[in-house]
C-alpha cells in the first residue's frame, strides 16, 4: 500500500516535510523578531500538512485532506494570529 | 527519470531555498514574500499529490489571507524597522566553554575505563545492559541546561 505517488517515492514527500519543519523549528528558536517567529510556525504547519497530505495520497484516504483542511481554515489560528 | 520526478526535485530544492531565505532574510517583508513563495511551491506539491482542492484552499487561505494579514501587520506597525535585540556577552563564551567540556568528557569517557573489557562473557538475555559513562552525561546535561 505505501508505494509511489505518479513515480515519487513517498520518502521523498516526506523528506521535504522534514527539512522543511526543521527549518521552521530554527527559525522559531533563532530569530529574535516576533512576526517572523509567527512566519517560522505558519511553515512549520505547512510542513506537517504536507506529510498529512502524503500519507493522505499514499493509503487512498482521505481523512489526511480532510484534517488539512480543518487546520487551514480554523477560526482559532487567526484569533492567534490577529494577536500582534 | 520522468518528468515528475525532475518537477519534484525542481520543486524541493525551491521550496528548501525559500524557508532558507525566510530564515536568513534581514527585511521583514522579505521574509514575508519568501513565505509567499514557499507556499506557492507547497500548493503546487498538493497538485502533485493529487490533492487539487488543498492546493486552492492552500493558496487562497494561506498565501491569500493569511501572508496578507501578515504583512499588513508588518506595514501597519513598521515591523521591518525593528532594532535587533540585546545580545548578552556572556552567552557565548559559556556556551563555547561547556561545549568544550562536554567533548571533552566524551573523549576521556570512549576510553577503556568506561567501556566493559572485550574478553568478559556476554551478558545474558533478560539482564539490564551496562550502564552509559555517567559524567559525560552530567556534562551534556549542564550544557543543555545553560542554552
Amino acid at each position: 500500500m505505501i508505494g509511489e505517488l505518479g513515480g515519487i517515492p513517498l520518502s521523498g514527500f516526506l523528506a521535504v516535510s522534514a527539512i522543511l519543519f526543521t527549518m521552521g523549528a530554527l527559525g522559531v528558536l533563532i530569530r529574535r523578531n516576533a512576526i517572523i517567529i509567527f512566519m517560522s510556525v505558519e511553515l512549520m504547519l505547512n510542513a506537517a500538512n504536507l506529510a498529512f497530505v502524503a500519507f493522505a495520497r499514499s493509503y487512498n484516504v482521505l481523512s489526511g485532506q480532510l484534517f488539512v483542511f480543518f487546520v487551514m481554515t480554523s477560526r482559532r489560528r487567526r484569533w492567534r494570529l490577529a494577536w500582534p | 527519470m520522468n518528468l515528475t520526478l525532475i518537477l519534484f526535485y525542481v520543486l524541493a530544492v525551491a521550496a528548501v531555498a525559500t524557508a532558507a531565505g525566510l530564515l536568513l532574510s534581514r527585511n521583514s517583508v522579505y521574509a514575508a514574500l519568501f513565505l509567499v513563495l514557499n507556499f506557492a511551491t507547497v500548493a503546487i506539491f498538493y497538485l502533485l499529490l493529487g490533492a487539487p482542492f488543498i492546493a486552492l484552499v492552500q493558496v487562497t487561505v494561506y498565501a491569500g489571507a493569511i501572508m496578507v494579514l501578515f504583512l499588513f501587520v508588518i506595514m501597519l506597525l513598521g515591523a521591518e524597522k525593528l532594532p535587533r535585540g540585546k545580545v548578552l556577552p556572556w552567552q557565548r563564551p559559556l556556551a563555547i566553554g561547556l561545549r568544550r567540556s562536554c567533548s571533552w568528557r566524551r573523549a576521556s569517557c570512549s576510553s577503556s575505563a568506561c567501556t566493559p573489557p572485550p574478553s568478559s562473557p556476554p551478558p545474558a538475555r533478560n539482564s539490564i545492559p551496562p550502564k552509559p559513562c555517567a559524567r559525560w552525561a552530567w556534562h551534556c546535561s549542564a550544557n543543555i541546561s545553560c542554552l
